[in-house]
């Protein structure tokens, strides 16, 4: 490997270093430590004074204890596993809705595209939070859809507080992350490949499947990884718009966090999601290097 | 031995005797006969795009077997009418006949053309054994015999052993012969072939021509050609259709669009020529008297659609079709202009002279570099002498 190309692999790793490996060891260890009534609230401490000594105390006393427990109470169990439900279920909707957009998006004229990616882009422009509660007031019992549900003489439904509302949110918050990825892959498709399809025989519909959809799955993965990944550690949308129902884990954490104030607990519930999430960055990761390989 | 070349003896063409036209006999001629009934069949097709007229009123017949040409700078309409023919675009007016039938609001899928892409349009994420396959999918032709006409195409292009690689693991050569390929797997009627040759390189570009050639031979299928390259479509096409902004203004077998060129247009765009332009003196059939008033010289030529005595007309002479002297000519001698030589370009084959005439006018004289040794070689500021026969100029009203 030549010398510059190495030096430059160092940015990375650096970056990766401060905001991520070195976080990471922090609630690792913070995970193998025990619930303590004091402030921190989380024992043991490194003792510094006591030198080599201190440090072999420290770590004599680090333990799997909180492991263990998250093991014997099927509440977390459920909430990971239902989690991983609201989010898959999250990405698929949010796939339906955001492929037809893109796909949209892609096929308008130039200038009409940035316009339209201006207007994916928009909701950014406004606190996430902002955005959550206006769901609050579409879907609570006297909100703007029942209000509409009358208008048309049906039956009021009330969503706020079910895990429909939930859905919505996710599919409602991510939609962007899932959009922007597809775009790209299907702007960047080659019309004349169309032209070549209907050239040798195939009707539109099929070119579709013969053609778009097996050059856009690189826009089709990179948008579910990017939706899937942050659905299921998401807390602020089941907070606000799940009733007691919709368990999701990165609510559970915030419960031990801030309302147990059990430190260690939710440092080893975190850890745990995040080893379920490496598999699919990992994927991700390999996705990406195939698609550059079959870009050069 | 003498190393000097001896000089040629020219033997007097006896004056205004009309020979063939050109230097290649052909016995295929669908077009001369009445009975013959055309393939495809363009009458009077327009296309506009906003404001710009890309196609106008374009009439054209191409025959069952021909390989046809159509032949012009970039913009000229040649594509747009191509795409006409494979469905891609739609005629303002007019009407587009295959085999008798009309292609109005035919899909392009559902025509029995196929098209080879300028860019080849392979698909990136199948290789190179179901691009071919791609179209014979579609027919839902059985599995077996998709992949022996799949071998067969293999066979026919010489990339079996490149079946499995994918497009972009191909090089430029190969990536046309899969395009190629995958064009003519369906055995279409007639295949279109979008500047096929533009992305290579000369010397691969030469040995596809003919490879193109003796491909349409063999698979008896009606080629259409888009080109800009007028070597290209010399080589391959049975006849040519020069197209400049949105016209056909000729359309004849190669050597006549070379030889009998309708207009200076025509003229300029196939090759090079230099052109006179000349006041019609006298008619004395069979031949003209032209008079130059730029070059100070007369001309006398053969009076083919010359029109009569006062006129205005170009005499259009070939490069190739001068000679060029050190010697004055003979008393008498017709067609013969003095100059003086402005540049030289030696090209290995030719050579060509530039020579300026009275009245700063430039003339290009070709010569064949025939022999090795030259006895008295023509250099810059040489006064020489450029002629040519009577035959040699075609006279051009537009």
């Amino acid at each position: 490997m030549s010398r510059p190309r190495s030096r430059a692999a160092l940015i990375p790793a650096l970056w990766l270093g401060i905001f991520f490996a070195f976080p990471f060891l922090l609630v690792l260890k913070l995970s193998l430590s025990d619930s303590a009534l004091a402030m921190p609230p989380y024992a043991p401490q490194i003792d510094w004074a006591g030198g080599m000594e201190g440090l072999k105390r420290f770590f004599g006393a680090l333990d799997f204890d909180m492991y263990r427990r998250l093991t014997e109470d099927r509440l977390y169990l459920d909430a990971y596993v239902s989690s991983l439900q609201f989010a898959a279920t999250g990405t698929i909707l949010a796939l339906l809705v955001g492929y037809p957009m893109a796909y949209g998006m892609a096929k308008c004229k130039p200038g009409v595209r940035s316009v339209l990616l201006m207007l994916v882009i928009l909701p950014f422009w406004t606190s996430f939070l902002i955005r959550v509660y206006a769901w609050v007031g579409i879907l609570k019992p006297e909100g703007l859809l029942n209000a509409f549900l009358k208008l048309l003489g049906m039956e009021p439904h009330t969503l706020l507080y079910t895990p429909a509302a939930v859905q919505i949110g996710l599919v409602y918050s991510y939609l962007p992350f899932m959009v922007l990825p597809l775009y790209a892959a299907l702007e960047r498709l080659d019309h004349t490949l169309l032209e070549a399809a209907a050239d040798l025989g195939s009707p539109p519909w099929k070119s579709f499947w013969q053609v778009t959809w097996p050059l856009s799955i690189p826009g089709v993965i990179a948008g579910c990884l990017l939706c899937f990944i942050p659905m299921v550690g998401e807390f602020v949308i089941p907070d606000l718009l799940g009733g007691p129902g919709s368990l999701m884990i990165g609510r559970s954490i915030w419960m031990e966090f801030f309302a147990n104030r059990d430190w260690p607990f939710a440092s080893a519930v975190a850890i745990i999601l995040l080893i379920t999430l490496v598999l699919p960055i990992v994927l991700y990761q390999r996705q990406q290097a195939r698609a550059l390989e079959m870009g050069r | 031995m003498s190393r000097a070349p001896a000089k040629p003896a020219k033997p007097a063409k006896p004056e205004g005797r009309r020979l063939n036209i050109g230097a290649v006999r052909s016995s295929f001629a669908p077009w001369n006969d009445p009975a013959a009934v055309p393939l495809v069949r363009f009458e009077g097709v327009s296309k506009r795009f906003g404001t710009q007229t890309a196609v106008d009123n374009v009439s054209l017949d191409i025959y069952p077997g021909e390989f046809f040409a159509l032949l012009g700078p970039s913009g000229c309409g040649k594509t747009t009418l191509m795409r006409m023919l494979a469905g891609f675009e739609t005629p303002d007016a007019g009407r587009i006949t295959l085999a008798g039938e009309d292609l109005a609001g035919v899909p392009p899928h559902k025509r029995p053309v196929n098209m080879m892409f300028q860019s080849y349009a392979l698909f990136p994420h199948l290789n190179v054994e179901q691009n071919i396959a791609f179209g014979l999918k579609q027919e839902g032709m059985a599995k077996d015999e998709i992949k022996a006409r799949v071998s067969e195409m293999l066979d026919l292009v010489k990339l079996t052993p490149f079946a499995k690689r994918k497009p972009d693991q191909l090089s430029g050569g190969q990536k046309q012969r899969v395009a190629l390929a995958r064009a003519v797997a369906r055995k279409p009627r007639m295949l279109l072939l979008d500047e096929p040759l533009g992305a290579l390189d000369k010397k691969l570009r030469e040995e596809t021509q003919f490879e193109l050639m003796d491909l349409q031979v063999e698979l008896g299928i009606t080629f259409l050609i888009v080109t800009h390259d007028q070597e290209e479509a010399m080589v391959m096409a049975d006849r040519i259709a020069v197209m400049n902004e949105g016209k056909a203004v000729q359309i004849g077998r190669p050597e006549e669009v070379y030889e009998t060129p309708a207009s200076r247009q025509v003229a300029e765009f196939l090759g090079d020529v230099n052109l006179f332009e000349t006041k019609v003196e006298a008619i004395d059939h069979p031949m003209a008297h032209l008079e130059a008033a730029e070059s100070q010289a007369g001309f006398y030529v053969l009076d083919d659609d010359c029109p009569g005595p006062g006129a205005t007309v170009w005499l259009a002479v070939r490069p190739e079709k001068m000679r060029i002297s050190l010697d004055p000519p003979e008393p008498g001698a017709k067609n013969t202009l003095a100059g003086e030589i402005w540049d030289i370009g030696y090209t290995g084959d030719w050579t060509n002279y530039i020579v300026e005439l009275p009245g700063e006018k430039l003339v290009r004289v070709a010569r064949a570099n025939s022999q090795r040794f030259v006895e008295r070689p023509i250099g810059w500021d040489d006064k020489v002498w450029v002629s040519f026969d009577p035959d040699a100029g075609v006279v051009l009203v537009s």
